[in-house]
């Protein structure tokens, strides 16, 4: 590919009435590829109002999530070749939240989900031991695939049920969190935590169509957390 | 509560299917196209009007789980306002329609099998 046409949404909403795309064409270097970070920061040297979010660009910080030719993703990790139409490509902010400006979105609603599940060990048995509280590791292997998330939130706005309800479906990445917590065998909120979740909308909102883990940048499986929640939810049931 | 709500739907929907499924294959094996006598006193049967009254609750739960979710999804302010932010204000309006709608066709669907098969 030797140039990309990039067209971005742009939305200002102190100056705008309604959102646009605007369109951009970027050279593409010697090997005909680039991340679309690196697309979109070559956008923004045509015109510097255009404003987007990331930090490590490594797919470590999960800052610079968008949508990608209706894809969810890092745009720092994402080639332009694995998203782009031909040598188009669409760049929109992550759906279902609020657009603060143009890429750039609100994670309130998301980080409110995550603050609800208490993503954090809580076990107020006191330490006599000596040293941490210990696990075998067989016990810690059931952590892997959990603790990875960069809540980079694509999942969540890859959700169709996180879409309708946002406020009561806790979506998929925070449900990953509580079950990071609820399979942790040194953390010992375990009943209160599946109690919290029981009720119509929290975790029994997800129908189980697997968007998120399709998206997830990390390769994680938030649909297999869920459905480890709601196993655990019957046993107690 | 959300674990019962999951239990009692797949129960119901084992209900509604283990029913369409009697009823279809009795269709086919007994001789109900020769006599109207073996169709009505099968029908007639207390074992059959259990099963019936059982199938018709079942529905009814069943649906209005599944239409309560349709009213929390789709018209809700939110969901009404990706269409116009107009019509989202009218959204508590649309949700009473839809209940009452639905109540209605409960009460109708009841009224008949009760008046014209139970009693
Ligand atoms: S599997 Fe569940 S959480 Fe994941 S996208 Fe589907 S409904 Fe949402
Ligand atoms: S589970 Fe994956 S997609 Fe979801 S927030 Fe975590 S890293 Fe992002
Ligand atoms: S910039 Fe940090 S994950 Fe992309």
């Amino acid at each position: 590919m030797k140039e990309l046409h990039l067209s971005l949404y742009r939305f200002d909403p102190e100056k705008d009435q309604r959102p646009y795309m605007s369109d951009y064409v970027i050279e593409m270097n010697d090997s005909g590829n680039m991340m679309v970070i690196d697309a979109i920061r070559k956008a923004q040297e045509q015109d510097s109002t255009v404003t987007f979010r990331r930090s490590c660009a490594q797919g470590v910080c999960g800052s610079d999530g968008v949508n990608m030719n209706g894809q969810n993703g890092l745009a720092c990790i994402t080639a332009v070749s694995d998203v782009a139409i031909g040598n188009k490509l669409e760049v929109r902010p992550l759906p279902g939240l609020p657009v603060i400006k143009d890429l750039i979105v609100d994670m309130k609603p998301f980080y409110d989900q995550y603050e609800k599940v208490k993503p954090f060990l809580d076990n107020d048995e006191e330490v006599t031991t000596g040293h941490e509280r210990l696990q075998s590791p067989k016990e810690r292997d059931r952590l892997d695939g959990l603790y990875e998330c960069v809540l980079c939130a694509c999942c969540s706005t890859s959700c169709p049920s996180f879409w309708w309800n946002p406020e009561k479906f806790v979506g998929p990445a925070a449900l990953l969190q509580a079950y990071r917590f609820i399979a942790d065998t040194r953390d010992k909120q375990k009943a209160q935590r599946l109690k919290k979740l029981d009720d119509a909308f929290s975790v029994y909102r997800c129908h189980g169509i697997m968007n998120c883990t399709s998206v997830c940048p990390k390769g994680l499986n938030p649909s297999k957390a869920i459905n480890e929640i709601k196993k655990e939810l019957r046993k107690i049931g | 509560m959300g674990t019962l709500f999951w239990y009692l739907q797949r129960l119901s929907a084992v209900v509604i299917l283990s029913y369409v499924l009697y009823v279809a294959i009795s269709f086919f094996v007994k001789p109900y196209n020769i006599s109207a006598a073996i169709w009505s006193s099968d029908i007639d049967g207390i074992s059959f009007k259990i099963f019936s009254t059982l199938f018709l609750f079942s529905m009814f739960f069943h649906g209005i789980v599944g239409l309560k979710a349709v009213e929390d999804d789709y018209l809700s302010k939110r969901t009404i306002g990706f269409v116009s932010s107009t019509l989202s204000e009218f959204s508590l309006i649309f949700r009473i329609i839809f209940r009452v709608f639905v109540a209605m066709v409960v009460l109708v669907t009841t009224y008949v099998f009760v008046l014209n098969y139970l009693v």
